[in-house]
């Protein structure tokens, strides 16, 4: 294997762990709030990237819009999905478990509707800017670059909006205690919803940067789930700095799995690694909880 | 001494429906559509009875049966196949691999807190369907699965997909059989057990308890359960392919298992029937199918999220809530 292969391998590599971190943050955001592990990150996803789709060919937006509407509508999509179908469960006493099986009913029927909706023909985006970038050796995409920049800048916004605002810290609050949460008069309702917000928002703003590169079609909701579930898992539930190392491992490994065996084996070969990483750390490599 | 003769309402229930099914073929065994739905009928309840088991009762969240259920069929499947052994043998080995392939996956597995074997498990399932397109080399036939696997036999009759019948009554068999054992289990030591560490576990484990191995044994018995049934549907439909471990697939176990109710059967096995013939309604609406099985989740959870199993509680509690309002207003 040349340098420059082995390090196009990584580029590539540092640049899917990148978007697959970003589903894993929403994941994770709502695990840490709500304690319920949502299994429609992946639909909303896939809806994310039709919602541009659609604004894009149908509507005819200019690119800037096209990304400012998605995102809005995808923050208010998670709202709603939380109102409709997590906040009406929370009666239950068993319902966290409940949760968990409705979205992953939610995931079915939303990924089915795509189906209806939009069929299996892949759907194609824009790259946000065209053209290539180079420096010395590397060279990639200009594409690519902002998708790797703006993840790097989202998970430090990310860490800011937890750590100093005050909704974050909010949230924060609620992720580690809410019944002290409520004490304090934290208004755990809306603390739910924006969780789930943000994770739509998230998942966004994946599906604008990932879609250029990968087709948009409806099983896709679910590969990129998967990824950044394995991300999660290896980085452990609740910490944001396993999340970006599992998210780089889990890169590189896809990458060289990839080029010495194919791509079929990537995902499996992930998967068998988790495993047994969890069989030894059993909240992985950093999880809290 | 007086010998108890009178029968609950409930087992007479069930007295009378197994006499119902196991004489049905007499009366409609020539009508194909409705033999095929019972016989799907009687795989899928053991199916989410078996799965009601490890998550119900064993409170172990395991999103693993359907793989279990798709290694019994690949399993078999590549036997018959490939070394020409009996299919009888091939179901029983099905069976025999999903066993040990849960203990295996159990044994860490049960190690995890909560979510953490849901994810375990559940990323168990995703990876078989990649090993099964990927592992062509051992025989797995690849994207296209593996056709033409051999029927039943008994003597020198072979079984076939133009006569139902004799199938009707295999799947019968199983159904009895696997419903009892899992009776059985719930109503045993194992079932007692996980009934004490459910309501106090501090207090189960200071009498003894040993959950550890409780949970492995369920979890084993669960996995060989859904290993025969995926090994004999395999046989009966006569092909095997990833399709097997489809998200579809999944999710219509777990709606079964849902519209049933969480620990509570046989919810799951009377869910199973009518849920079957829905679903086969629903096929002409292709897509629009996924579309409403995924409300029906929703809806499940939302307004009866302990299952069927309920609804006579819920009408009762609605009847005394008129009541009440009516006396008050």
């Amino acid at each position: 294997m040349t340098s420059s292969l082995a390090a196009s391998l990584l580029l590539t590599a540092a640049i899917l762990g990148a978007i697959y971190l970003l589903m894993a943050l929403g994941l994770t955001l709502v695990y840490g709030v709500t304690r319920v592990f949502n299994f429609a990150q992946g639909s909303l996803y896939l809806w994310a990237g039709y919602i541009a789709f659609v604004l894009y060919n149908s509507f005819q937006l200019n690119w800037g819009l096209v990304v400012a509407i998605t995102l809005g509508s995808m923050f208010g999509i998670g709202l709603l999905f939380e109102r409709a179908i997590i906040y009406p469960l929370r009666r239950f006493a068993d319902w966290r478990w409940s949760a968990v099986i409705i979205t992953l009913g939610a995931a079915l029927f939303l990924d089915s509707l795509a189906l209806a909706f939009f069929g299996m023909s892949p759907k194609p985006l824009p790259r946000i800017i065209g053209g290539i970038f180079e420096y010395g050796a590397i060279s990639l995409t200009r594409h690519d670059l902002v998708t790797f920049l703006t993840t790097v800048a989202m998970v430090i916004l990310f860490n800011l909006f937890l750590g100093k605002a005050r909704t974050g810290m909010a949230m924060t609050a609620v992720a580690q205690d809410p019944v002290g949460a409520n004490i304090v008069g934290i208004p755990i309702n809306r603390m739910y919803g924006y969780s789930f917000g943000i994770a739509g928002l998230l998942a966004g703003i994946s599906a604008v940067l990932l879609t250029p590169r990968l087709p948009l079609f409806p099983p896709m909701g679910w590969t990129v789930f998967v990824k950044a579930f394995t991300v999660l898992m290896l980085g452990g539930l609740g910490s944001i700095k396993g999340a970006v190392i599992a998210a780089f491992i889990l890169g590189i490994i896809e990458a060289f799995v990839t080029y010495q065996l194919g791509a079929v084996w990537a995902l499996p070969v992930c998967l068998i690694i988790l495993v047994i990483v969890l069989v030894f750390r059993p909240k992985g490599l950093f999880g809290v909880w | 001494m007086v010998t108890k003769l009178k029968l609950s309402k409930k087992s007479l229930f069930f007295l009378v429906s197994l006499l119902t099914l196991s004489l049905l073929p007499l009366a409609i065994g020539d009508n194909r559509l409705i033999m095929h739905l019972l016989i799907m009928s009687f795989i899928w309840a053991v199916v989410a009875a078996s799965w009601d088991l490890i998550m119900g009762y064993a409170r172990v969240y395991s999103f693993a049966q359907m793989a279990f259920f798709g290694l019994g069929g690949y399993t078999s499947a590549m036997l018959t196949m490939q070394l020409g052994i009996s299919p009888w043998l091939g179901i029983l080995a099905g069976g025999g691999v999903a066993l040990a392939i849960g203990l295996l996956i159990a044994l860490p597995c049960l190690r995890l807190r909560g979510m953490y074997v849901g994810m375990v498990t559940f990323a168990v399932h995703l990876v078989l369907p990649l090993l099964a397109r990927a592992g062509i080399a051992i025989g797995t036939g690849g994207s296209w699965g593996l056709v033409n696997l051999p029927g039943l036999y008994v003597g020198g009759y072979t079984f076939s997909s133009l006569e139902l019948v004799p199938w009707y009554y295999v799947a019968f068999g199983l159904f009895v059989l696997f419903l009892f054992i899992i009776y059985k289990v719930i109503n045993s030591t194992i079932g007692l057990a996980f009934m004490a560490l459910r309501d106090s576990e501090p207090f189960a484990r200071s009498l003894g308890i040993n959950e550890y191995r409780y949970t492995l044994m369920v979890f084993g018995i669960s996995a060989f359960m859904a290993g025969i049934m995926g090994a004999f549907y395999s046989h009966y439909i006569g092909v095997v392919d990833p399709g097997i471990f489809s998200l579809a697939n999944f999710l219509f176990g777990f709606v079964i298992l849902m519209l049933g109710g969480l620990s509570a059967f046989p919810g799951a096995v009377i869910a199973a029937f009518p849920l079957v013939f829905l679903n086969n309604a629903l096929f002409p609406l292709l897509e629009l199918r996924l579309v409403i099985l995924g409300a029906i989740v929703v809806g499940v959870m939302l307004g009866l999220p302990r299952g069927i199993m309920e609804i006579p509680e819920a009408i009762n509690r609605l009847i005394r809530q008129r009541a009440s309002k009516r006396e008050s207003g």
